[in-house]
């Protein structure tokens, strides 16, 4: 509309001319679109043979249940997770084969077989999706599944919020998946690095699917933050005070308080990039007035305390996983909530070490030094009580523990390599090479390592049968191998002086490290494979593998082990009443581990509603639309979800009443499932076990 | 079982280990040997020092939290030799350690973080003072750098010549540089010579650096700057001053000359030089502040074609642009090379 | 650490669930709500403002400057508009008090009809800089000039389509839970709107021709 647009542009197809005019003959394209093509149409065609539409629609598309909302972020990440990796592998190989002026080159490539731009492309949207549609919604996913059940609510703060955000998400991944083969991808890294998202120098729709993208999932993650802190704040069960609430809610708390104040920065920036891009306005354009830098500022205010926002659920897992099986409480609890904080607080002081070297003086950046190397010390603190957790108790190395282990271990590595690198001095010689690159992927490693774990610890919960133990070590073992064989020849790298971003390798005494990597991405191969065959045997042996009792492992400590495997969609028959820190295990220890409460009473449930998808099909359309600059069809979606909204003001049949008998009866019947004998001797194994012990949890 | 497969888990890391060590130190299996651990100057050398200083520092605790994580794990495990006390949940002591012993850590960590910062200072390096003292105090030898897209142009003002892709240096003299670029962000960095600093579209940034020995070294971009990126390599040549005084009394005769009607052409969008350098007797004296100037009242347009951003294979760039393939021209266009000396 | 019940002597006498259906009180559980998004919102103005820092005064080389766009005195009448309307809603929350439809509803028409006015105003100045050739493309400075003020006038609009929203909800439902639970919230965005306004006029618009 306002700008200079290279390419034909049409009143009614905007931009998509453009496609005709690109030429489409990259195989890998093609291939993407096959694959795509393949793994949808057979889900389409599996919904549509087994006549499954009408139930996806009704249980799972228009739910407002958080814990089907947990599930479904959790599956959208672990797909994108997926493909993320397919990316990395991607850039691993074509690294390896474009090495010094001789190596050859094919599908149109001088080297290897990716063009630069295209190369670029996939190492910025691996970057963007890893962090974004990856690794956050598997986050959210189990903050929503979790936190709930473990501070004792029958529900969120706003479900209907929750459904939009989930719904957000997915079209931000959607959009994802169709700039893969409609279009391209911004070329500038995940950092959206300015001028180059300027139009004159990415003058396509690439840098705009990347906006939407950011755009779409920083608005649900600022939904998600004010639904989980309210839940957090307002629904706890009577009893349990906030220094009562479990560590992995406090960790979802420093989350979300990180997500709330935050993200809307991210929203600014890019908001700006867009007038940029859209208007012609002269925020970040070296011309005008425009100041680029400013750009850099605002993201890294947004990105660094990005990291810790997917970091500190992870610690929360670690902080679950490690007590149940320690068989021993968390140490130092309340240190451990502080130190959830600080890092939460001081990750807003220590954005500019990402751009040291940009030339500010030695005291800026020796200021910002210090308050990076200042979250060291409550990161530490976690390191230590975590060690002190297992010291003094009896662990037991099932695949939770063996996941919650290595990251502990990697946190180490990383966070050593991190100080490292918010040494000015250091940084100088460091910067931008891929030594930057090994340490914060040893650091999102840990999110991934504590993520398998808390799928494997909470599997049995949300599912009722186990996960397959034996495969489950194996996968472990795999991933642990390609994450050592790709990372740590990357360090060395680094101190070889890499580059990050590269597409051609201009030094051959390269070449082994990089095979020795190429073997890592194998490992990770069968890794995934590992764990595809893993969830498929475990499926097909749930009868085998079903849990008999609330408390899968029999030594977990908060209340979503309270409740039923899976948890009804009430969650708990009656609101418990909390009297300790770690209220199951408290329960387990004075023998009072029955669900069944003295009497029912009435409960409110919220209604299903499709506004919530309706809502996010329109932001979907809408973000296409800008994307490809067909005006009218943005105008048309703007009051569409407009409508929406006031339509979803009107309507008022929005929740209903379980009467008391009725929550009975479905009770009675869960609770025949369980295995009495087993539930009451879970205590067994417990504190009360051992007994030259006359003490209970919180000595 | 639970033992064998972290044993087996052991072992594959120390071979990686060991394939690591081999690739990366046995003296030059290569032609280039690539590592940063290898300074020639005060500035790059201070921050070898830091790294090596802190990196110590932090092993006085990463080491021991790493052995207890490890120790506590093999001794409590089911089964094992640890006593089990669950009310065992809280210490003050410990308390006090592990938040005392990282704090103390920081505290010493931030002083050399100071010092560091300070020595290396890109506009100010501390740690080129002694060594300007002892070389005799002379003056420094200024050099305006340019990057464009994907090319280098280095210009030395005083002597009024100027190189394209590749840079000469003499030995023993404080070098300051000016650095800027014409389009986007890029970050200027020769390993084991200078260290990074920003080059950024309509603005200025310094850095100083000195050279104690002759040799060869490789320059590149740090900061991702579009597709020809990955090709922004180029040879730095650090020569004796008298091999230097040579240099720009050959420099004065080529015929090349580089005023802005020749730099707007020369910042067209080029991927991969290839090694081809040139010379420029003749620069326009304010080039470097002009292009500044033009840059930040948007006269300096190079858009890039739609097609080199979003659908481009090489071979249309070889085309469009006229280079591409590495290993088509490896000589100088016009004057020859500066004599080479060994690389250390 | 924990002030948990030590080893109680009679488990049985423990309760472990309530008895009693839970209550939260809808309306405070949407405000709690309410006040952590406007809390975001804060932080985007905040991001704002860091960014006018910059661009107060990035001509570049347009010959446009702030004190040439920029008019305190008649940005005292949007000022005006603007505060009435939020005095207006706020008497509409008195009323409300009152349980006085309509009183309600007389004082929420009058603040949509003066926060109508603000927007129509700022419509009708910004055109007139646009014709002036002050557009946003011109340099930074406008570019953040726009931005500020239309980032506040989105937020404004929004405001008012809500306002229709519960205006007609109050008209056709009367005080129900939900209704007085959206009066309520959009009594909080409308007072920010308000305050923010104060701070668009004191950075941009004082600060920016002293
Ligand atoms: C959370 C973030 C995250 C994660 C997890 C990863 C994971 C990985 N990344 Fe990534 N990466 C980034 C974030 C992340 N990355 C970012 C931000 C960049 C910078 C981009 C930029 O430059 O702008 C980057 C860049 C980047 C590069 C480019 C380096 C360069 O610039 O030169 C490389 C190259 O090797 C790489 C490799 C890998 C590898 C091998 C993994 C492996 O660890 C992947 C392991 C994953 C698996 C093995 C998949 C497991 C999945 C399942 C088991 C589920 C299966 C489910 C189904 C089948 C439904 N990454
Ligand atoms: C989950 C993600 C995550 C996490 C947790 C961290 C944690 C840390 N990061 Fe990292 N970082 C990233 C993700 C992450 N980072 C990403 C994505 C980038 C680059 C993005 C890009 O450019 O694309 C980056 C880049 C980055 C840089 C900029 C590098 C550059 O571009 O030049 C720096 C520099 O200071 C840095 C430092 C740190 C530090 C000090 C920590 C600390 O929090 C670590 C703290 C932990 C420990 C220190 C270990 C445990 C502690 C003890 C055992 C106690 C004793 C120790 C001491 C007190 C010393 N990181
Ligand atoms: Cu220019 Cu920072
Ligand atoms: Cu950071």
């Amino acid at each position: 509309m306002f700008m200079n647009l290279q390419g034909p542009w049409d009143p009614l197809f905007g931009r998509l001319p453009m496609l005709l005019d690109l030429q489409y003959n990259n195989p890998w394209i093609m291939f993407a679109f096959a694959l795509v093509v393949l793994g949808g149409g057979t889900v389409v065609a599996a919904l549509t043979y087994y006549k499954l539409w009408g139930w996806l629609w009704r249980d799972w598309l228009t739910t407002v249940d958080h814990k089907k909302i947990g599930i479904m972020y959790i599956i959208i990440g672990l797909v994108m997770l997926f493909r993320g990796f397919f990316e990395a592998a991607m850039i691993r190989t074509h690294q390896a084969m474009a090495v010094g002026p001789d190596s050859p080159g094919i599908l149109g490539a001088a080297h290897g077989y990716l063009t630069p731009f295209h190369i670029s492309e996939i190492f910025t949207v691996h970057g963007t999706l890893m962090i974004l549609l990856a690794v956050t919604p598997i986050l959210v996913g189990f903050m929503n599944l979790i936190v709930p059940l473990q501070i004792g609510a029958r529900d969120m703060a706003y479900p209907f919020l929750n459904a939009v955000g989930l719904w957000l998400t997915a079209m931000a991944a959607g959009l994802c998946m169709v700039s893969l083969f409609v279009g391209s991808f911004s070329h500038a890294g995940w950092v959206g690095l300015t001028p180059l998202t300027e139009l004159d120098h990415s003058p396509g729709v690439g840098v705009d699917y990347w906006i939407w993208i950011l755009q779409i999932s920083s608005i649900a993650s600022t939904v998600g933050a004010v639904n989980l802190i309210a839940t957090m704040l307002k629904m706890r069960a009577p009893g349990m005070s906030l220094m009562r609430m479990p560590i992995f809610s406090w960790t979802a708390m420093g989350t979300n308080i990180i997500a709330l104040t935050s993200f809307p920065l991210l929203t600014v920036a890019i908001a700006l990039l867009t007038l940029d891009r859209y208007v012609g306005t002269h925020f970040f354009t070296a011309d005008g007035g425009g100041n680029f830098m400013m750009y850099t500022n605002l993201f890294w205010l947004w990105g660094h305390p990005e990291v810790y926002f997917v970091v500190l659920p992870a610690f929360g897992f670690i902080s679950e996983i490690i007590p149940t099986f320690s068989e021993k409480p968390l140490f130092n609890h309340t240190s451990m909530i502080f130190a959830t904080m600080m890092i939460a607080g001081v990750s807003w002081l220590v954005w500019l070490h990402h751009f040291f070297i940009m030339g500010s003086g030695p005291q800026v950046n020796t200021f910002f030094s210090i308050a990076t190397m200042l979250v060291g010390i409550p990161t530490g603190v976690k390191v230590f009580n975590w060690a002190f957790t297992m010291f003094r108790g009896r662990v037991r190395l099932e695949t939770p523990m063996l996941w919650a282990l290595g990251s502990v271990l990697l946190l180490i590595g990383g966070g050593m390599t991190g100080m490292m690198l918010a040494i000015p001095a250091i940084n100088y010689v460091s910067h931008n090479s891929v030594f930057v690159v090994a340490h914060f992927h040893n650091m999102f490693l840990i999110i991934a390592f504590a993520i398998f774990g808390a799928v494997t610890y909470w599997w049995p919960k949300a599912f009722g049968f186990y996960l397959d133990e034996k495969l489950g070590k194996i996968f472990f073992w795999l991933f642990w191998g390609g994450s050592v064989f790709v990372f740590v020849p990357m360090y060395a790298l680094g101190f070889l002086g890499m580059t990050r971003r590269l597409d051609y390798i201009a030094h051959p005494s390269w070449w082994p490290l990089l095979m020795l990597e190429v073997v890592g991405i194998a490992l990770y191969a069968a890794s995934v494979a590992a764990f595809v065959l893993q969830v498929y045997v475990s499926i097909r042996d749930r009868e085998k593998n079903r849990v008999r009792t609330s408390d899968a492992w029999e030594t977990s400590r908060s209340l979503e082990w309270a409740t039923h495997c899976p948890p009804p969609f009430y969650n708990f028959g009656a609101t418990p009443i909390v009297h300790s820190n770690d209220e199951w295990a408290w329960r387990r220890e004075h023998r009072l581990t029955t669900l069944k409460p003295e009497n029912y009473s009435d409960t409110h449930m919220p209604k299903n509603t499709a506004v919530p998808i309706v809502l996010g099909f329109f932001v979907g359309l809408f973000s296409i639309a800008a994307v490809w600059r067909v005006w009218w069809v943005m105008g048309l979606c703007v009051i569409g979800m407009i409508a929406t909204l006031i339509f979803r003001a009107f309507q008022k049949d929005v929740d209903y009443v379980i009467p008391a008998d009725e929550m009975e009866a479905m009770e009675r019947e869960k609770l025949d499932q369980i295995d009495h004998r087993a539930q009451d001797s879970a205590q067994q194994t417990g504190e009360m076990g051992e007994p030259e012990i006359d003490g209970h949890a919180h000595g | 079982m639970k033992t064998t497969t972290i044993q087996r888990g052991i072992a594959a890391l120390a071979l990686a280990m060991l394939v690591l060590a081999l690739a990366g130190c046995s003296g030059s299996p290569v032609q280039d040997p690539f590592w940063f651990l290898h300074p020639n100057g005060p500035i790059a050398r201070a921050s070898i020092f830091y790294l090596i200083v802190d990196v110590l520092l932090l092993l006085i605790v990463i080491v021991p939290a790493t052995a207890l994580v490890i120790w506590t794990f093999f001794r409590y495990r089911k089964g094992g030799k640890g006593r089990y006390d669950p009310t065992y949940n809280h210490s003050v002591i410990v308390e006090v350690v592990v938040w005392g012993v990282p704090l103390l850590l920081v505290v010493v960590l931030s002083y050399f973080s100071y010092q560091g910062a300070r020595d290396v200072a890109p506009f100010n390096p501390q740690a080129l003072k002694s060594a300007v003292a002892k070389s005799g105090n002379k003056k420094p030898l200024r050099i305006d750098v340019i990057s464009t897209d994907w090319q280098w142009l280095f210009i030395y003002p005083d002597e009024g010549i100027a190189m394209s892709n590749r840079l000469v240096v003499p030995t023993g003299r404080k070098i300051s540089m000016n650095l800027t670029s014409a389009t986007v962000t890029n970050d200027f960095y020769v390993l084991k010579l200078v260290n990074q600093i920003y080059m950024m579209p309509g603005m200025r940034t310094k850095q100083h650096f000195f050279v104690e020995r002759t040799g060869t070294y490789q320059g590149f971009s740090t900061e991702f700057s579009g597709p020809g990126f990955s090709w922004m390599n180029y040879k730095v040549l650090a020569v004796t001053p008298g091999k230097f005084e040579d240099w720009v009394q050959r420099a004065r005769q080529s015929g090349n000359q580089m005023n802005w009607q020749d730099f707007e052409k020369f910042a067209q969008p080029t991927i991969n030089t290839g090694d081809r350098w040139s010379l420029y007797s003749q620069v326009q004296p304010n080039l470097f502040s002009k292009l500044i100037h033009e840059v930040k009242a948007g006269d300096m347009n190079i858009v890039w074609p739609a097609r080199l951003s979003e659908n481009m294979t090489t071979h249309e760039f070889d085309r469009k642009f006229g280079t591409g393939s590495a290993n088509s021209d490896k000589n100088g266009t016009t004057a020859d090379h500066p004599s080479q000396s060994n690389s250390d | 650490m924990s002030t948990d019940l030590s080893r109680v002597a009679d488990p049985g006498s423990i309760k472990l669930y309530t008895t009693e259906p839970d209550h939260h009180d809808p309306i405070t559980l949407r405000s709690i709500g309410f006040w952590l998004y406007m809390m975001s919102d804060i932080m985007i103005f905040a991001g704002l403002f860091a960014a006018h820092g910059v661009y107060g005064d990035a001509y570049g080389t347009s010959k446009i400057t702030a004190a040439q766009v920029i008019d305190p005195i008649s940005a005292l009448f949007p000022t005006l508009f603007l505060f009435s309307s939020v005095l207006f809603f706020g008497l509409a929350g008195v009323a409300l008090k009152n349980n006085d439809r309509k009183e309600v509803l007389r004082w929420m028409t009058a603040a949509f009809v003066v926060g109508l006015v603000f927007v129509l105003q700022e419509i009708w100045e910004f055109v007139k800089l646009a014709q002036e050739g002050a557009v946003p493309q011109a340099s930074a400075f406008l570019s953040d000039f726009w931005t500020i003020v239309w980032a506040h006038g989105l937020h404004v609009i929004v405001g008012l389509i809500w306002m229709a929203v519960v205006l007609i909800q109050v008209l056709r439902d009367g005080f129900t839970e939900a209704v007085v639970g959206r009066f309520l919230n959009l009594r909080i965005f409308w007072f920010f709107q308000a305050v923010v306004w104060v701070f668009v006029y004191t950075f941009v618009y004082l600060m920016g021709v002293s």
